[in-house]
């Protein structure tokens, strides 16, 4: 996200408890690890990990060795930190039943849950903000109410009609707070828990440990092509077209919408955004770009799909290719039956994967190539350095750690797929909401709308899309229909 | 865009936010229960619940249906497993 987005909200202003502001230009190298929002993300996320994989691995059952070895035992693994971390769960009368259900067969209790993440990511971060010589006061005042916001919006996400038309959470938190910010205006007080940047970053380094190079090689040859060359071509297509045909004058902007049509949708759009420090503006339009094609996308596919008497693999890998969003991915390859929700969904998880390169990528040519403005003295590395977002280093760290445990330790995915789905999943998806309602706060209507002028995101999302369309069936249909013909029966046999 | 108290276009903005707040209350409290009873909308909710597709997951890891698949492509034997 964007540098110039400085906080000043962050420190005591109006209390007795009143800290300098951290020398952020003259710092050393170890300064900066104690004092720069990015480390301190690093820190916080790397905690979190740690403490959810321990919980994971001490909480192993006794016989957890015996069971791995015996091939007729099915392996499985529960968080113990699961009950403790929780969001509102999907309902369908009632708004209630987002935090308490129980009809005899089915019970749901979210409310411990969801107070325990509050605690855990208001404990965190006012300890880190206080570390920081920041205010940990106002921000706590400030926090159980923003907290209450991203709850609300969790809430509407949270409805089952919305959650099939892939509207996500992050659409519902950004409109939340942008409905205050632009009629009563957003309290001064709520500003010092408004810490978009902070948010977006814990919750990449969360991400990163989702993002587990070591499941490549097993989910198939045919669909890595598919997603692992097409995705890089779309993507930096799309962003020469922006830049050299469309002049769009933002790169941040071409290369946010470029990266979430090409890779997954919204997952893609934060972590590329923070890696080229985008505007928060940006990134709330190339969300609204992605979700409003994602869902016209996952209803017309499989109906063209079917209408023309496609091949349900080639069709499968097509969707699984294109449509930007993993859950719409996954709608729309049920549509096509069981062998095409499994064909769709696992090209849309290699994509899924690629996140982390793209990330990568994007902050090293960030670096070198565009941010290194004239303020920025110093030759080469240590330049490049100055300007490399250091959170991806910790969502590149979290990728990498993960991936070679899952890979290498005995019971490695039992163990790994406990910790993300009891912990890392949940709390993830809580810093991605408070960050949009944060975005929310922070923006006026008006500031978006010199960003639609033209209507040139629009004509470089259908035209980066249109390629991508194109591309993606030219390689499912080489992939699976030419090169590895022979899978082709096997996939279908499932 | 904070607020104080002396702000005049305060008691528009409450109105806007009062008026918004009942679009929302209209949309999830009856417009949506509503379309989620009837019998398309039904037969589809229930379908992705028994896939295990939650429609809006962002990442793979939030998405049930691909735990089969993942297990079964993972599903190695483990005969030198010992801590």
């Amino acid at each position: 996200m964007s540098a110039d987005e400085t906080d000043p909200h962050a420190r005591c202003q109006s209390t007795a408890k009143t800290t300098a502001a951290p020398a952020q230009t003259d710092a050393t190298p170890k300064s900066e690890f104690l004092t720069s929002e990015d480390w301190w993300a690093v820190w916080c996320g790397g905690l979190l990990l740690t403490v959810a994989f321990a919980a994971v691995w001490l909480g192993r059952p006794d016989d957890f060795a015996a069971q791995l070895a015996d091939p007729e035992t099915k392996v499985s693994l529960t968080s113990p930190l699961k009950p403790l971390l929780a969001k509102p769960a999907s309902w369908t009368a009632s708004p209630l039943h987002a935090f308490y259900f129980d009809d005899g067969e089915k019970q749901t209790n979210t409310v411990g849950g969801i107070l325990g993440v509050m605690l855990t990511i208001g404990v965190l971060f006012a300890g880190a903000l206080h570390l920081r010589g920041h205010c940990a006061f106002s921000f706590l005042k400030a926090f159980p109410l923003v907290f209450l916001l991203a709850t609300f919006s969790y809430v509407l996400a949270a409805h089952s009609v919305v959650k099939a038309w892939n509207l996500e959470y992050a659409l519902w938190a950004l409109l939340t707070g942008l409905i205050i910010s632009n009629t009563i205006g957003t309290p001064a007080f709520l500003k010092p828990a408004a810490l978009t940047e902070f948010y977006i970053k814990t919750g990449l380094v969360l991400l990163g440990a989702g993002v587990l190079m070591s499941r490549l090689l097993a989910l198939g040859i045919p669909g890595i092509f598919v997603a692992w060359v097409v995705t890089p071509i779309v993507l930096i297509s799309t962003y020469i077209f922006g830049q050299r045909v469309l002049k769009i004058p933002s790169k941040s902007l071409t290369m946010v919408i470029a990266a979430d049509m090409s890779v997954c949708g919204v997952s893609a759009a934060i972590a590329t955004a923070g890696a080229c420090r985008a505007k928060k503006e940006e990134l709330s339009l190339a969300i609204g770009l992605s979700l409003s094609f994602t869902v016209i996308m996952m209803v017309v596919m499989p109906a063209i799909i079917r209408a023309t008497g496609m091949d349900v693999v080639l069709g499968a890998a097509w969707m699984g290719g294109t449509i930007d969003s993993t859950g719409a991915v996954g709608a729309a390859g049920a549509a096509l039956g069981e062998t095409g929700l499994e064909v769709a969904t696992t090209v849309k998880m290699i994509q899924n994967i690629l996140i982390g390169v793209t990330a990568f990528g994007v902050a090293v040519y960030w670096a070198t190539f565009v941010d290194r403005n004239s303020d920025r003295s110093g030759p080469g590395l240590i330049a490049i350095w100055h300007g490399f977002p250091k959170f991806v280093l910790g969502f590149a760290a979290a990728s990498v750690v993960f991936s070679i445990l899952h890979g290498t330790l005995d019971g490695g995915p039992e163990l790994i797929n406990a910790m993300i789905k009891g912990s890392t999943k949940t709390l993830r998806g809580w810093f991605f909401c408070l960050a949009f309602v944060s975005i929310g706060l922070q923006t006026n209507f008006r500031e978006l709308l010199p960003y639609l002028k033209g209507g040139r995101p629009l004509v470089l999302y259908v035209c980066g899309q249109t390629l991508n369309l194109c591309l993606t069936l030219f390689m499912a249909w080489l992939m699976y229909f030419v090169v590895f013909r022979d899978q082709l029966q096997d996939l279908k046999g499932l | 865009m904070s607020q104080t108290g002396s702000d005049p276009t305060r008691p528009r903005g409450l109105r806007q936010l009062a008026a918004c707040c009942g679009i929302v209350a209209v949309i999830w409290l009856y417009a949506l229960p509503w379309w989620a009873q009837q019998p398309g909308m039904a037969a589809h909710l229930q379908s992705l619940e028994d896939q295990g597709i939650d429609a809006s997951a962002m990442f793979y890891t939030e998405l049930d249906a691909l735990d089969p698949v993942l297990q079964r492509l993972e599903a190695t034997p483990h005969p030198t497993a010992e801590w």
